[in-house]
């Protein structure tokens, strides 16, 4: 059953279009990870689905249901009843959700307080209860902890459990490992994969890290300039990318084991202001013909939901069954 | 914290000796005989006869390092001189005035406070609203208004039409109002922006948006959140404020008659009392170091980062 659906959503400043017509759905307990450079409008898109969009930025068009309600519909005060109780979000500065003068155990307790009505003291246990159930050996030291007084991983980890504080369905992480060195990202990471397994929580991912998102998530959106080119299970996108920005991102991951040269991708994207009619991508794309950049490229949907938006998909898909 | 208070106290201390120096240097090489000022001072005619006597019993002919050694030794005992003009001791008349001045200045900082920290949250609050740009516009207005002209408008307003206040007084409550007012009013226009500045620069912070993603209401991350980040810069600027206003009373208190440290040190520096102008110097430094050496160990308060970096020591 899906918790979250998202359809044809779009989200602009003033005239430009930041987010265009994206639309995916989320089901309980799945990870979604949405992938691209920074620029490409992914947080942006995250932000809105708890209605907090960055700077000026409003929703033109679509819908975000939750719960049977489209949450653009709602005004600030219904959507703060949401925030943080059924729809949770954590960042890339680690901890940096954090008050940094204030005791991370008072931080729990406002949370917890702002949403149920209970004691002081019955919050103060159930701090302690996430926190123990997500492994923290020390959690009564911890509550007592400013957020300066721990490590980069661990206040990321303080983080996670304090958005998880009230056991949301879904949690939106925007690049929460970037800040963190490979050790300690490896250990969030699991961490969120467990809280999956714990309390069936849904997880939008947003990263700019391939691997990363391979290694946790159940379905892979691929954004570029506000859309998402191609969108499926992670397993198709990264076993068979169908979309020539998808196959081009895959070849800029360094690999030790072939030693390739790695390719990048070479160019400059389009701004928001000047984009082409066509395909977004047609700039930069090495397998895109003539008429790409002119012709609206179609959406294009398989038998089991993978999506791929491109002018060029059935060429492709002859030339490498040719090949075979 | 012992460790920290030692090391400010004797930071202080130096800072004190610099001062004191400069002090007595400024005095004595402008321009004039001290000695001759002294002996006019108290309606005596200075002949060269009187004058050189007057030299040597004030030490003068002594070389320059001997008469400060001697005149720092006799400050370090409290002893500031005597003042030319009545031969009371410095100390005297700086201790009768600066509960004055100090009464006058706490309530303007009052009023200040009443008004630059509500409208500054205000104007944050809901900044590029109408209310913000009135307030900014209005602070503007009274950030650039002369006390005195604002205190002349409030006389004529309140004490001769309305008659309300009295115009005058010799320190009572009622005859504060007006002066407090005046001062208050033009310190706040600057502070309404600084305050604005403050809470701005905290209002996108990462821990913001964090207690707006949890659900917090929008007043709860005002007061809880960011109020707090901001406390640190909102204080050191009202500190400073305040050091401003007592040493900056003098206008308003020789319009008002009142009795304090600004109308003293006027009256000294028309009469050129040399001793008094160096006692005032040295005094107002002083409650300058103090404040600051406050603000200092205040700060562990608001920001637990600084306390426990102070408590271990680094």
């Amino acid at each position: 059953m899906s918790i979250l659906e998202v359809c044809d959503l779009s989200i602009g400043y003033g005239k430009q279009r930041i987010v265009r017509n994206v639309s995916f759905t989320l089901k309980k307990g799945e990870i979604l990870a949405i992938v691209g450079e920074s620029g490409s409008g992914k947080s942006t898109l995250l932000r809105a689905l708890i209605g907090k969009t960055p700077g000026g930025g409003q929703v033109n068009k679509g819908e975000i249901i939750y719960e049977n309600q489209d949450l653009t519909s709602l005004n600030q005060t219904q959507l703060r009843k949401i925030r943080g109780k059924s729809i949770a979000m954590i960042f890339q500065s680690p901890g940096g959700t954090l008050n940094p003068v204030r005791k991370i155990g008072s931080q729990f307790i406002e949370a917890i307080r702002t949403h149920i009505e209970i004691t002081k003291a019955e919050a103060y246990h159930k701090a302690l209860e996430i926190l123990t159930k997500l492994h923290f050996k020390n959690a009564t030291q911890i509550m007592e902890a400013y957020p300066f007084q721990l490590s980069g991983g661990m206040k990321q980890r303080v983080a996670i459990a304090l958005a998880l504080a009230l056991e949301p369905d879904i949690l939106l992480a925007d690049e929460p490992t970037s800040a963190l060195d490979a050790t300690v990202q490896k250990k969030v990471i699991d961490e969120m994969l467990e809280l999956r397994k714990h309390f069936n929580t849904a997880i939008i991912i947003v990263t700019h890290n391939i691997c990363l998102a391979s290694y946790i998530a159940d379905k892979v959106g691929v954004m570029y300039l506000g859309q998402f080119l191609e969108f499926g299970t992670a397993e198709e996108i990264l076993l068979s990318p169908q979309h020539p920005y998808t196959r081009a991102l895959l070849d800029s991951v360094p690999d030790l084991s072939q030693k390739k040269t790695l390719t990048g991708i070479e160019g400059q994207r389009y701004g928001f202001h000047e984009l082409p009619s066509g395909c977004s991508f047609s700039n930069r794309c090495k397998e895109g013909g003539v008429s790409c950049k002119d012709l609206v490229p179609p959406k294009t949907v398989s038998d089991h939901g993978h999506v791929c938006i491109c002018n060029q998909l059935m060429n492709h898909r002859q030339d490498r069954n040719a090949k075979k | 914290m012992k460790r920290l208070i030692l090391k400010r106290l004797l930071q202080l201390g130096i800072i004190l000796l610099s001062v004191s120096v400069a002090v007595f240097l400024l005095v004595n090489l402008a321009p004039g005989d001290p000695a001759y000022i002294k002996l006019s001072a108290q309606g005596e005619t200075p002949t060269n006869e009187r004058v050189e006597e007057e030299r040597i019993a004030m030490g003068l002919d002594q070389p320059l390092h001997i008469q400060y050694f001697s005149w720092l030794g006799q400050v370090i005992q409290g002893d500031f001189g005597s003042s030319y003009r009545t031969d009371q001791p410095v100390i005297n008349t700086l201790l009768k005035s600066f509960p004055y001045t100090l009464v006058l200045a706490l309530a303007a900082f009052i009023v200040m406070l009443l008004i630059s920290v509500p409208l500054g949250v205000l104007t944050a609050v809901k900044k590029n609203s109408l209310a913000d740009y009135f307030i900014r516009v209005l602070s503007f207005f009274s950030a650039s208004l002369p006390e005195f002209w604002l205190a002349l408008i409030l006389l004529y307003l309140f004490a001769l039409q309305l008659k309300w206040l009295p115009v005058m007084g010799k320190g009572e409550l009622k005859s504060m109002i007006i002066p407090a007012f005046s001062l208050g009013v033009v310190l706040s226009g600057k502070y309404i922006r600084q305050i604005r500045t403050a809470l701005l620069e905290e209002l996108d912070a990462d821990y913001a948006l964090g207690a707006r993603t949890r659900g917090l209401t929008e007043k709860t991350v005002m007061y809880a959140h960011i109020m707090r980040n901001a406390s640190i810069s909102i204080l050191t600027m009202l500190a400073m404020s305040f050091g401003a206003l007592l040493g900056g009373t003098a206008v308003i208190e020789n319009m008002f008659m009142w009795p304090g440290m600004g109308r003293m040190i006027v009256e000294a520096i028309t009469w050129r009392d040399i001793p008094v102008i160096q006692g005032f110097a040295l005094f107002m430094a002083g409650v300058y170091c103090l404040i600051n050496l406050m603000v200092d160990l205040s700060y562990g308060l608001l920001d637990p980062r600084i306390k426990i970096r102070k408590e271990s020591g680094q």
